[in-house]
């Protein structure tokens, strides 16, 4: 099935607003029908960090695009950019 | 100290910490900060960090991009690892290493309202001053001089960022300074007209999303900052009340060189989330400590922190993070002592 896969990174040490991220993804990701959206989380300094150039956290990419980085994200801002994913991704299989 | 003495000591404190003239400045500073965090554009910022330019300004974009990147404190270190692997850029790093925590908005804006004016200036320009100095001595002593980076730092970012006209910012941004400027205790007026032309302002040109969003970053803030200041307001009455007067000025008053050494150093053992550092020190400076150990105390007192060192140490070694380190205490007594000769 073709997937969104939402990548959070955050930093060592964190904080509040990045830790909430992670969650506000796996609420978002529950929208959508099951296995069809997937969230994973990174540190900013490891490999997968480096691969997007992550410099600002919190930081969330979606199906390989960077779509914020360095500031929270509204959880209905991030469920639109989810679900355009999920319209793309599902238009060309 | 009989019950009812404390009680008096630790209420009087308190009121002190959260007086008219502080709160009245502290709303505006959220706003500030969640403006300063949504308005500014990031891209903007870090382009003009990788760039390769002259050391001067590399140096003053290092020390200013904190302010305006740091919605998050956490970002410092990614930030940091960030320029120095894309570049050679030591120096610079250093210096926003540095200035991240050191410039933060929001304590800074409580130092002005609940030490003085003078202590705030003293601290800006501290802390300013130990960003650049850090920064150049340890590309010295490392020789990694080479100041000018050229890097793209905004790869990293979404790619469709939108942004005001210039002149917009100008305005929004001055509005909002001045209020928080002006906004004390007694300029009700004059606020509640700035307030109402920040508002038809706003209203006219930005739109509900943006109004959003920025609530949304000054929430954030509020969130990270306000649990610190509650448990900082907590830890610096029971300092305030309970560690006698004596114990304070025997090894931090007067202005000595010594005493800023002393006040730095524990400053630096100690890790304070800001703006607890803020209270801690109004704490030490009404039990007796001089005004530059005070500053050598608020300089280090949110600089250092062992988390953060331990990444610090993963990304440049032992030797530098050492060398920062020590430095670090050493300039802030300077400082210190220097401010004491004021």
């Amino acid at each position: 099935m073709a997937k969104v896969i939402i990548k959070i990174f955050t930093s060592t040490p964190t904080c509040p607003s990045c830790e909430s991220e992670e969650p506000k993804a796996q609420r978002v990701a529950q929208k959508f029908p099951t296995g069809a959206v997937e969230v994973q989380k990174y540190e900013s300094l490891s490999a997968e960090g480096e691969k997007y150039s992550i410099i600002l956290t919190p930081a969330i990419v979606i199906n390989d695009k960077v779509v914020a980085a360095g500031r929270g994200t509204a959880e209905k801002d991030l469920e639109r950019m989810v679900r355009k994913a999920y319209d793309v991704k599902n238009m060309s299989v | 100290m009989s019950v009812p003495e404390i009680f008096m000591r630790a209420r009087d404190f308190l009121l002190t910490c959260f007086s008219l003239n502080v709160l009245t400045g502290l709303v505006p500073a959220f706003l500030l900060a969640g403006a300063l965090a949504v308005f500014v554009s990031q891209a903007l910022v870090l382009k003009y960090l990788g760039a390769k330019t002259n050391k001067f300004v590399s140096y003053s974009i290092a020390t200013v991009a904190g302010i305006v990147l740091s919605v998050c404190s956490c970002t410092a270190i990614p930030l940091f690892a960030g320029i120095r692997k894309r570049g050679a850029g030591l120096g610079p790093a250093i210096a926003f290493l540095c200035a991240a925590p050191a410039l933060d908005i929001l304590p800074i804006i409580y130092t002005f309202r609940l030490i003085g004016n003078q202590f705030g200036w003293a601290r800006l320009i501290g802390g300013v001053g130990l960003s650049v100095i850090l920064g150049l001595l340890l590309a010295l002593i490392f020789r990694e001089e080479k100041s000018g980076i050229n890097a793209d730092l905004t790869a990293g970012l979404p790619q469709n960022e939108e942004n005001k006209p210039w002149w917009m910012q100008v305005i929004f941004f001055g509005l909002l300074i001045a209020m928080m400027i002006l906004t004390t205790a007694n300029s009700w007026l004059i606020s509640a007209a700035l307030l109402v032309i920040l508002a038809v302002f706003f209203w006219r040109f930005y739109t509900k999303d943006d109004f959003g969003i920025w609530m949304r970053a000054t929430l954030q803030f509020v969130r990270t900052i306000l649990p610190w200041l509650l448990i900082g307001s907590i830890g610096a009455t029971l300092i305030y009340v309970f560690v006698p007067t004596g114990f304070v000025s025997q090894y931090a008053g007067g202005n000595s060189f010594l005493s800023s050494l002393i006040a730095a150093l524990f400053g630096a053992v100690n890790y304070l989330c800001p703006p607890s550092e803020v209270l801690f020190t109004k704490a030490f400076v009404d039990l007796g400590m001089g005004k530059g150990p005070a500053l050598a105390f608020i300089l280090t007192g949110p600089a250092v922190s062992l988390p953060s060192m331990i990444v610090l140490v993963k990304l440049i070694g032992l030797k530098k993070s050492l060398t920062y380190i020590v430095l670090l205490i050493v300039l802030a007594t300077l400082m210190g002592y220097i401010y004491g000769l004021f």
